[in-house]
């Protein structure tokens, strides 16, 4: 292993020797078992990194972040010269965080509640999404509200009842809540016996991995896809010990729309 | 430069002469990359706005002085990677530990529950793990893309030490998702000087 050069080795996981000596290297390596783990882990730390989703500033966010600085500076009383005094007010950014990732939860959700009439603005769907109750059975998954906002998603909503959003009744159609309930009695089922999601061997690329992520807060949740009653659905799941669900969440695998979670 | 750095030169000027709009538009084409790296960084998005926010007011109010020796972007990264630096250190975070001297070698069975576990643990937990100055040369070269040179400019040391952070870092990681046995590490961090 010490006659490989690491800088070489970390080169060729990251793709920018030239092929030649790229191959040459690779053929090297591949001689040496304690070299070629050492290739494999720094491909597999560095295919980890660049899969990660990249934090995203929400509106709100950014616009705040821009009044403040200008604040800071001066900017908002008319132009001045960067040698002007600086003050900086600090902000309350915790409502700002916990409402851009309800928002991102909100945004996953927009299209099973046709929410996107509430209102355009950030600010209107993201009260909705911090005051946003499901009503759920008694016998479905946990639907009792959680800290966070992320959990108040939960999705088992029975056929007539009507989830209230931010005082705003919205009403599913009929297509949708039946979907929904389908989509529910899966779950059900797969919390129930989940061995069909471990078991579940990758035939493609799942969809809705960046939906998964933002509702599970986790950059690298598993996947399955799932047959229900007229059709399937994907799950992205997260499981400590490779046997038990500990959070999961269910989609429409065309549109992505958010079915269900749990908990 | 590149057309980004000659836009942010042209910009600056733009913003010393008392343009608003420069502002707005140096803003809004680096707020998202100096985010993203804050939250990288501080793994607490309440903690990266803060970091964000502190980044672009220390920019701005030095950026009379600020040469042109380097792309504005360099310095910004760089400014927000101390500013990273600082309030981990301030809020008494794990973020900034000292470089360890070399890796231990973990416990076989743990090891070997590890190695057996279907799931591998989440990514930012086991960036967390590293110690500052692995991570923050991991974030901006690998995460970011940005090239050595640059981060080398942008973490204050030679292009060899970034060159070896990154690959210790790399392995570091793999070792925390799971992927890698531990092993002694013959290479020292500053090993280039």
């Amino acid at each position: 292993m010490a006659r490989y050069d690491p800088d070489r080795i970390a080169a060729l996981a990251a793709g920018s020797l030239d092929p030649a000596e790229a191959a040459s290297l690779e053929a090297q390596l591949a001689a040496d078992p304690r070299a070629a783990a050492e290739l494999a882990a720094q491909r597999r730390a560095l295919e980890a990194i660049r899969r990660a989703p990249a934090g995203l500033l929400s509106d709100a966010e950014r616009t705040e972040l821009r009044r403040a600085v200008a604040a800071a500076l001066h900017l908002d009383a008319g132009p001045v010269t960067a040698a002007a005094p600086v003050s900086r007010r600090r902000v309350p950014w915790r409502p700002l965080a916990v409402a851009a990732a309800a928002l991102a939860a909100l945004v996953a959700a927009v299209p099973l509640f046709g929410l996107l009439s509430v209102g355009d603005d950030d600010a209107a769907l993201t009260t909705v999404a911090l005051a946003a109750t499901t009503t759920a059975p008694a016998d479905a998954f946990n639907t009792a509200p959680a800290e966070g906002g992320l959990q108040e998603f939960t999705a088992a909503i029975p056929e007539g009842d009507a989830p209230t959003l931010g005082g705003t009744a919205v009403t599913a159609g009929s297509v949708e809540t039946r979907a929904l309930d389908d989509a529910a009695k899966a779950v059900a089922g797969l919390l129930a016996d989940p061995a069909a999601l471990f078991l579940w061997e990758a035939d493609g690329v799942l969809p809705c991995l960046e939906q998964a992520r933002i509702l599970l807060e986790s950059p690298d949740p598993v996947g399955a896809r799932i047959a229900r009653e007229g059709g399937e659905l994907v799950v992205w799941f997260l499981s400590a010990d490779g046997s038990t669900v500990q959070r999961l969440v269910a989609f429409e695998p065309a549109t992505c729309d958010f079915l269900a979670a749990y908990p | 430069m590149s057309t980004r750095a000659d836009a942010d030169a042209a910009l600056i000027e733009r913003y010393l002469r008392g343009d608003v709009d420069a502002f707005n538009e140096l803003m809004r084409a680096h707020e998202d990359r100096v985010f993203a790296i804050c939250l990288r960084m501080l793994r607490d998005r309440e903690a990266a706005l803060d970091a964000t926010q502190e980044t672009f007011i220390t920019v701005f109010r030095k950026v009379d002085r600020f040469a042109g020796h380097s792309a504005f972007s360099t310095w910004l990264y760089r400014v927000a990677v101390n500013t990273c630096y600082d309030q981990a250190r301030r809020r008494g975070r794990q973020a900034v530990e000292p470089l360890p001297e070399g890796i231990e070698r973990a416990d076989d069975h743990a090891l070997e529950a590890l190695e057996a576990a279907e799931l591998r643990p989440d990514l930012e937990a086991a960036l967390a793990r590293l110690p500052a100055e692995f991570r923050s040369a991991v974030i901006i070269c690998d995460a970011e893309g940005l090239p050595l040179q640059t981060a080398a400019e942008i973490l204050g040391v030679p292009v060899g030490t970034v060159k070896s952070r990154v690959f210790r870092g790399r392995r570091l990681l793999a070792e925390a998702l799971g992927n890698l046995r531990p092993v002694p590490d013959h290479l020292s961090d500053e090993h280039h000087g």
